[in-house]
């Protein structure tokens, strides 16, 4: 130990440079890594966090875009079924009038039809009696006398049958 | 060749010219005699070596910064903080990329050394530390003659050989610095022939690193950390590289070497950074006593250079050798 005394070793002053180390070791842990590491990691896991946070809200926004699409493609594909089947509806109706109507012309013509047929009917029949009854009294007017009302109607009609016939 | 001839540059060397000779003329320096141990200075009664007075103004002066920088942190940071954050966040990335997962229980250590040693250098380039200080009478061989500035005496250049009183024999007489002003200096002390007295100059401050005692205080704290931490990791198995018996009579004698090359760092951490530091103390005595104005200005960079590059050596050193004790001998061959 005595050849160090040149150099200035001294142990006292030694440990009192060992001392004075850990000393401002532990107060600089204490009052300056500690505040500002964990500052730093606090930092960081706040920027981390706010990074998260603009890339769920990049991911939302997305996301109700994606939504709002669909949404807005949904529509148009529903508006054009309504129009579609509104236009079926009104083509099926059109079809149904037009049918219906074109019935009831038939039966409204139809029934014209008999009504003309009867008509005539009623009327030659009424026609030919009268006929007979004219042909009749002109008959015995002129032959002055009469034939049995029997015979002389068969007879008309024999007439008026052979008339019918020919016309 | 015009360039140099030119008008202005010729002016300007003609300056420096003036300015230098008028600094050694006007103004001398005294060349310190130069010791190794540090000075006492008296403190409150008891003797106090400057060194360790110098290592508590730096204490104090990372305290105050600790203090100042974290006494009103902010999420965004500004001004001292950030630097502080800065340098920290710094050398944890450092610590980070060597230690691993260890940095967190490392740093703290590796950071002290850092800023103690960095800080304490960069004192020493402060004017006054160095050459303010207590005027005590010369030993044995040099001192120099005061002279009285107010209340203060300084010494001047004028160098005179002092015999007789032998206090301390073995410590050299005379003490540093420039410009040298001190309280003090009054009877008790030998006088030249036309009676103005003879003194030297004991500074309160001198850098720390120029004493041994702190540069092995931190040597033996380093490695003792790295004994501890390669205890800490591997058990026992850790002394397997200073006593190998299973390499046969090769790996015996690297385990010996191994054994040695452990104490030699403590040698080597501590005379590293002393030397440095011892020898650009002496740099910038010399340079000011050669040419007292201007010429040291760049050996002051120089010296803040190597202040900070020895404070980081020392730091990465110890972490290097950190990291080489926790891993197994046999891995790492």
């Amino acid at each position: 130990m005595e050849a160090l005394k040149p150099l200035g070793i001294n142990g006292g002053f030694l440990l009192a440079q060992i001392v004075n180390f850990v000393v401002l070791l532990v107060l600089l842990r204490m009052f300056l890594y500690r505040p500002i590491l964990n500052m730093l990691d606090q930092r960081r896991e706040r920027i981390r966090e706010s990074l998260e946070a603009a890339e769920r809200a990049r991911q939302e926004v997305v996301e109700s875009k994606k939504a709002y699409e669909e949404e807005l493609a949904r529509a148009r594909r529903e508006a054009q079924q309504i129009i579609e089947r509104a236009r079926e509806a009104a083509e099926r109706q059109k079809e149904e009038i037009l049918a219906e109507a074109r019935e009831q012309a038939r039966q409204i013509i139809a029934r014209a039809e008999e009504e003309i047929a009867y008509e005539r009917q009623q009327a030659m029949a009424q026609l030919r009696e009268e006929v007979a009854q004219l042909s009749l009294e002109i008959a015995q007017k002129v032959i002055g006398h009469a034939l049995s009302e029997r015979e002389h109607r068969q007879l008309v009609h024999q007439f008026l049958e052979e008339v019918g016939e020919s016309s | 060749m015009s360039r140099i001839l030119n008008p202005k540059v010729i002016i300007a060397v003609v300056l420096v010219v003036a300015v230098v000779i008028i600094g050694r003329i006007v103004a001398p320096v005294p060349l310190p005699g130069i010791q190794m141990p540090a000075e006492m200075i008296p403190v409150l009664g008891f003797r106090v070596p400057n060194t360790l007075l110098h290592t508590f103004l730096a204490d104090i002066t990372l305290l105050l910064l600790a203090f100042l920088a974290t006494r009103n942190m902010k999420e965004v940071p500004e001004g001292l903080q950030n630097f502080v954050e800065w340098v920290i966040e710094g050398f944890y990335g450092l610590t980070e990329d060597i230690a691993g997962d260890r940095a967190r229980q490392w740093f703290p250590y590796i950071m002290t050394i850092f800023l103690l040693v960095m800080v304490a250098n960069w004192w020493e380039l402060v004017p006054g530390v160095d050459s303010v200080g207590v005027i005590e009478p010369p030993h044995e061989g040099k001192g120099y003659v005061l002279a009285k500035i107010g209340p203060l005496y300084t010494l001047t250049a004028e160098e005179v050989e002092v015999h007789g009183e032998k206090e301390q024999p073995g410590e050299m007489g005379g003490e540093s610095g420039e410009e040298k002003k001190a309280e003090g200096g009054k009877e008790g002390f030998p006088t030249t022939e036309d009676g103005r007295p003879i003194g030297i100059l004991v500074p309160y401050l001198r850098a720390s690193a120029t004493d041994l005692n702190f540069t092995l205080a931190l040597a033996l704290i380093s490695m003792f950390l790295v004994q501890y931490y390669g205890v800490q990791a591997l058990g026992l198995g850790y002394f397997g590289r200073f006593i190998n018996l299973k390499g046969g009579v090769m790996g015996f004698m690297v385990g010996v070497i191994e054994t040695i090359s452990e104490f030699a760092k403590i040698i080597s951490f501590s005379f590293r950074l002393f030397g440095n530091i011892f020898a650009g103390q002496v740099l910038l005595f010399i340079m000011a006593f050669l040419i007292p104005w201007l010429a040291p200005v760049p050996f002051y960079g120089l010296e803040m250079f190597v202040g900070f590059i020895q404070a980081f050596i020392f730091a990465v050193l110890t972490l290097a050798f950190l990291a080489n004790a926790v891993v197994a001998h046999d891995e790492h061959h």
